[in-house]
């Protein structure tokens, strides 16, 4: 084992391999950047060039292009509160806030650095997990899938900011723009009013484009205020350190929400969308004063983007060790590995452990790249952006449909975005949270599919399986303890009082 | 003086005439140069007439995402298909309903040829038998060019299952239980095979494709799945699942120690049609096919041109380097199966079709 881990490396130092790492971190990060475009689409676009090269050189080329585009995507998301893919509108509650607070350069410092580690938190996951990935994986069945999707929308009570009926609202309208379309479990269409394109209902790329885009373009174009301004000061280098040091400060909030993400990329079915909405939500309930989060918390940054990175390497484990793709944009890169002639299962590891290891050392060399790149490039994104307002809400609208359009090439998408965005702006008004709708849009289904597998193949016996009944623990004592430890601190303050 | 002209003029007579050739005729030179026209003129025309979609944008349609399985056919296709036709051939995606969607667009569309679409020959037929909703194509209107692929299902068993072979699963006192992306996955096999061992089984659907299915049996969350042939030995190399039947005619070559169902279960005629209804639909598999609205010139050529590229042996050989086998089918055998699965005059009728696949496993 330990001669394939050294053959790992040595592949990995190979002129070209390397080549084609540098070369498809600045294309990932330009993806991450442009609104809309997640890693799905940077695999879908690149997958052709790959043909014909060597597999190890092909491979790190898809995967380092799609390892950081949430890296560039929480850029977009803190400097312009629109989230560069669909994952980074988790950062958005409490990236935005800073940046208008004029702590652009924290945020993003700190959102760099998170990804950066969280991207090796997946290297070493998956490294480690190498020699078990079968038992793992074999282990985690569709009733502990449902149980994750269960936490997952339990933090909807948690991540709507303020007023706990609104939150619980907002997510419940984002299950019920979910029931749209085909139902998995069935195959009938609902709620599809004749129309092709609601076959398969409300599309996530218009909806957070929507919800969260348009508002911003909005109150950029009719503001007069400065507010909205970010001045290139607020992104010196001195600030993007500060916010470096403190993703480090908060080392173990950080390794708690890269193991989450690792946790549901591992899962295939949970959808790594997820990953930092839970992670942001584990960090908000189990923080020592919840209610900084919403507001322009560092801590709100920092979990989401580890998981978001982190969240790759798990996906990469039933990928490679039973050819089963933990995320939507594995499917594709499995077909890359096709492509280029090798065939990922459980004898993959057998033969090609080495490309295994050099696979997870590529996570985290271009993660750590990404970091570099960025930090050179936010000075000049920054000062692209130093415009009046209403001058740049024309070429961010131009870039939002630009976004919504290039994933289905649909126009249909284009007027959903429309339609989100004007819900999106009477939320923002109305101070519902988006992020709870996007998050029972995202799992709604999971929770429904997941559920009716487990009654089926397992009848109400699946809520006693061990995986199962600690997921549900882990719920109940999320809840239960920061209640504990506030009453505590309310009788500890009652007994301090003076009388 | 005199003399000097004329010896001038005689001189200069001599200079132009000795290097002249015969004055060509301008009538002459004229009826060359209509010749010639003529003949680049019949030329070209005969090249357009062998040609005729040249300098054309033609559309090669897949109803599913870029990167999947369909794509990457279309996107190797392709370029052959340009070399033959000297057309433009760009790949287009219309997803939307599991290719619902194309296929409603391809069945309007009239643009004489120039749209073509890589079928999911099985799940389209399926759509339209069961009267899926969104369905407002006719297959059998379709003009189809040719069968690019297709392979047999095959049912195998979770390793932790009891089940290995057909006779355990006649023979079981549980229900079966069967994982599934959808009920018309692999022609809907699982109901299918239920249907015609009177087999108690119980088919979940909802799983996220093949691999989702193959996991659930590899946990022994279900005891059986169904998928096509080359899915199915990459699963039981990979993963070790096993194979313990074949819903073909015959033995395949991919896993030639894997017996038939017909072999292992002597089958009445009434059961077997079930069988053989499941057959022909995966007989369908990835092909080629336009729009109703095409002349019959233009679709016999389309018809040439397709089965030269998917009987090139170079592209035949390319195409399996990149683990896309091509086993061209002639349109003509390919109707023939859709109309025998359409089930209009056939049995089983579209009625019992729709109860077995859709209601009858599926608690």
């Amino acid at each position: 084992m330990f001669d394939a881990y050294l053959q790992g490396v040595q592949s990995l130092m190979a002129m070209d391999v390397l080549l084609a790492v540098a070369a498809a971190v600045p294309i990932g990060l330009v993806f991450g950047l442009l609104p809309g475009l997640s890693g799905l689409t940077a695999l879908a676009v690149l997958m052709p060039l790959v043909y014909g090269m060597e597999p190890l050189v092909g491979l790190s080329f898809l995967l380092a292009a799609h390892a950081v585009v949430y890296t560039g995507g929480s850029v977009t998301t803190i400097l312009l509160g629109i989230p560069g893919s669909p994952p980074n509108a988790a950062t958005l509650m409490d990236g935005r806030p800073m940046a208008l607070r004029g702590e652009a350069g924290r945020a993003i410092g700190a959102a760099l650095v998170a990804s950066a580690l969280g991207g090796l938190v997946g290297m070493v996951a998956l490294l480690a997990l190498l020699p078990f990935l079968q038992p793992v994986i074999v282990h985690l069945g569709s009733p502990e899938v449902f149980a994750l999707a269960l936490l997952g929308i339990s933090y909807i009570a948690i991540i709507g900011h303020g007023d706990l009926f609104k939150g619980l609202a907002a997510g419940g309208f984002g299950i019920f723009l979910s029931c749209f379309g085909y139902q998995d479990i069935t195959g009938v269409p609902r709620f599809w009013s004749g129309s092709e394109y609601m076959l398969d209902g409300f599309r996530l790329v218009p909806l957070v484009l929507g919800l969260f885009a348009i508002p911003e373009i909005v109150d950029l174009a009719v503001s007069k205020r400065q507010q909205f301004r970010i001045m290139p000061d607020s992104v010196s280098a001195d600030r993007l350190r500060h916010g470096m040091r403190e993703a480090l400060i908060h080392r173990w909030l950080l390794l708690r929400a890269a193991w989450i993400g690792v946790l549901v990329g591992l899962i295939p079915g949970v959808g790594g969308d997820t990953a930092p909405f839970v992670a942001y939500g584990s960090a908000k309930q189990w923080a020592r004063d919840p209610a900084r989060f919403g507001t322009g918390c560092v801590e709100g940054v920092i979990a989401p983007e580890a998981s978001n990175n982190a969240k790759e390497g798990g996906a990469l484990v039933p990928t490679l060790a039973l050819g089963l793709p933990g995320s939507a944009g594995m499917v594709i890169l499995l077909g890359g590995f096709l492509l280029l002639g090798l065939q990922p299962g459980v004898g993959f590891l057998d033969h090609h452990t080495n490309v295994a290891v050099a696979l997870a050392l590529v996570l985290a060399i271009a993660n750590v790249l990404a970091v570099i790149v960025m930090l050179a490039a936010v000075p000049i994104v920054v000062r692209l952006l130093d415009v009046r307002g209403e001058l740049l809400a024309a070429p961010l609208l131009v870039l939002v449909v630009l976004g919504a359009y290039a994933v289905d090439e649909n126009t249909m998408d284009l007027l959903f975005v429309a339609v989100f965005g004007f819900l999106g702006y009477c939320m923002k008004s109305l101070a519902y949270s988006r992020p709870a709708l996007l998050l029972g849009f995202v799992l709604g289904p999971t929770l429904e599919t997941y559920l009716h597998i487990s009654l089926q193949a397992y009848g109400a016996s699946f809520l006693l399986r061990p995986g199962v009944m600690v997921i549900v623990l882990l719920i109940v004592g999320g809840f239960a303890w920061p209640a504990y430890r506030r009453l505590r601190l309310r009788r500890k303050g009652d007994r301090d009082a003076p009388c | 003086m005199l003399t000097t002209r004329t010896r001038k003029r005689v001189t200069l007579k001599t200079v132009s005439i000795t290097p002249m050739r015969p004055r060509p005729n301008p009538r002459t030179l004229l009826a060359c140069l209509g010749l010639v026209l003529t003949q680049l003129v019949w030329t070209q025309a005969s090249i357009s007439e062998q040609r005729p979609l040249a300098g054309e944008r033609v559309r090669l349609v897949v109803g599913f995402g870029a990167g999947g399985g369909y794509d990457v056919y279309a996107r190797m296709l392709a370029p052959h298909l340009e070399q033959e036709t000297g057309a433009t051939v760009v790949v287009e995606n219309w997803t939307g309903g599991g290719g619902v969607v194309a296929l409603n667009r391809l069945a309007t569309d009239d643009t004489e040829g120039l749209t073509l679409m890589l079928v999911n020959g099985p799940s389209a037929v399926m759509g339209q038998v069961l009267g899926n909703e969104g369905v407002r194509y006719d297959v059998s209107a379709f003009t189809w060019l040719g069968r690019v692929f297709a392979e047999p299902s095959v049912v195998l068993a979770s390793p932790v299952s009891p089940y290995r072979s057909l006779a355990d699963l006649t023979s079981a006192d549980l229900p079966v239980r069967w994982a599934s992306a959808g009920k018309t996955t692999t022609a809907g096999t699982p109901a299918l095979v239920s249907q015609a061992l009177k087999l108690r089984s119980e088919v979940i659907i909802g799983y996220k494709g093949t691999s989702e299915s193959a996991l659930a049996a590899l946990r022994g969350e279900a005891d059986l799945v169904a998928m096509s042939a080359t899915s199915a030995r990459a699963q039981a190399h990979k993963n070790g699942l096993v194979p313990i039947a074949v819903v073909s005619h015959e033995r395949i070559s991919l896993l030639p120690e894997v017996a038939t169902v017909a072999e292992q279960i002597n089958l009445t005629p009434s059961q077997n049609r079930w069988i053989d209804y499941g057959i022909t639909v995966m007989g369908l598999g990835r092909s080629l096919a336009t729009s109703e609205h095409v002349s019959p010139e233009r679709r016999e050529y389309l018809r040439r041109v397709v089965k030269k590229i998917l009987t090139d042996t170079t592209v035949i050989r390319e195409a399996a380097a990149q683990g896309r086998p091509i086993e061209f089918g002639p349109p003509s055998e390919l109707l023939a199966s859709i109309n025998r699965a359409l089930a209009n005059e056939n049995e089983p009728t579209r009625g019992e079709l729709r109860h077995v696949i859709l209601e009858k496993f599926n608690p």
